[in-house]
């Protein structure tokens, strides 16, 4: 599917890291967006409301679709665009059943 | 490689370069901000930026038109839902009053 290395090369960070400025930044990308999601997990594990909460997880899933979209990039394999598919959706279904759940709830 | 294709790939590094490091500003400010509401827009403004400005490249640089066509709805997708999602947080929020920061004018005495 999509191509970032040349035709017959090897699927290693060697390879990787010298084949062009795109692949660069996809490993980028990658790292950056690893450090995203372990500071949206604490604000997930730390937040005072629900709401806060969630609104993290729907960062990290974001954050998390971004990677999988940077990872397909990276090696090649189109089964990690149908995850971030899958995960793109769930985020919106989640974020909107719980805010449903919250908004019967009434004042705290 | 050609000198257009060459351009090509550099502003497409650049571009991803600028997508994560949106998104670790939106970390960023979900960690730091001081209230429920200032959270939500760094979330649901800056990350859906962020996600498009890694999508974009990899779009132009995508080899079968399947695969393309994923990675466009996938955008199109959380560009339309990220801002519902968010605003339903937000009205599940105001009618539970939730704290805001000192300074917020007019806020408890808006009709919930």
């Amino acid at each position: 599917m999509i191509r970032a290395l040349p035709e017959g090369a090897e699927l290693n960070l060697e390879t990787l890291m010298g084949a062009s400025p795109m692949v660069t930044a996809g490993l980028i990308v990658v790292v950056v967006g690893l450090a995203a999601f372990a500071v949206a997990i604490f604000r997930l594990v730390r937040g005072p409301a629900p709401e806060d909460r969630i609104i993290a997880m729907d960062l990290a899933t974001y954050v998390l679709t971004a990677i999988l979209i940077a990872g397909a990039f990276l090696t090649g394999r189109g089964a990690l665009l149908d995850i971030a598919v899958i995960t793109g959706i769930l985020s919106f279904v989640a974020a909107s059943v719980f805010a449903g759940f919250l908004a019967k709830e009434g004042p705290t | 490689m050609t000198f257009f294709t060459s351009i090509l790939e550099w502003f497409g590094a650049i571009v991803l370069v600028l997508g994560s490091l949106l998104l670790f500003a939106s970390a960023v400010g979900a960690l730091r901000f001081p209230d429920f509401w200032s959270r939500s827009a760094a979330i649901s403004i800056a990350a859906t930026l962020g996600l498009v400005c890694i999508a974009l490249p990899i779009i132009i640089h995508a080899e079968t038109g399947s695969e393309r066509m994923k990675i466009v709805g996938i955008t199109i997708f959380v560009l339309v839902s990220a801002p519902v999602a968010s605003h339903l947080l937000g009205r599940a929020a105001f009618r539970r009053r939730l704290p805001s920061m000192p300074g917020t004018r007019n806020y408890d005495d808006t009709k919930h």
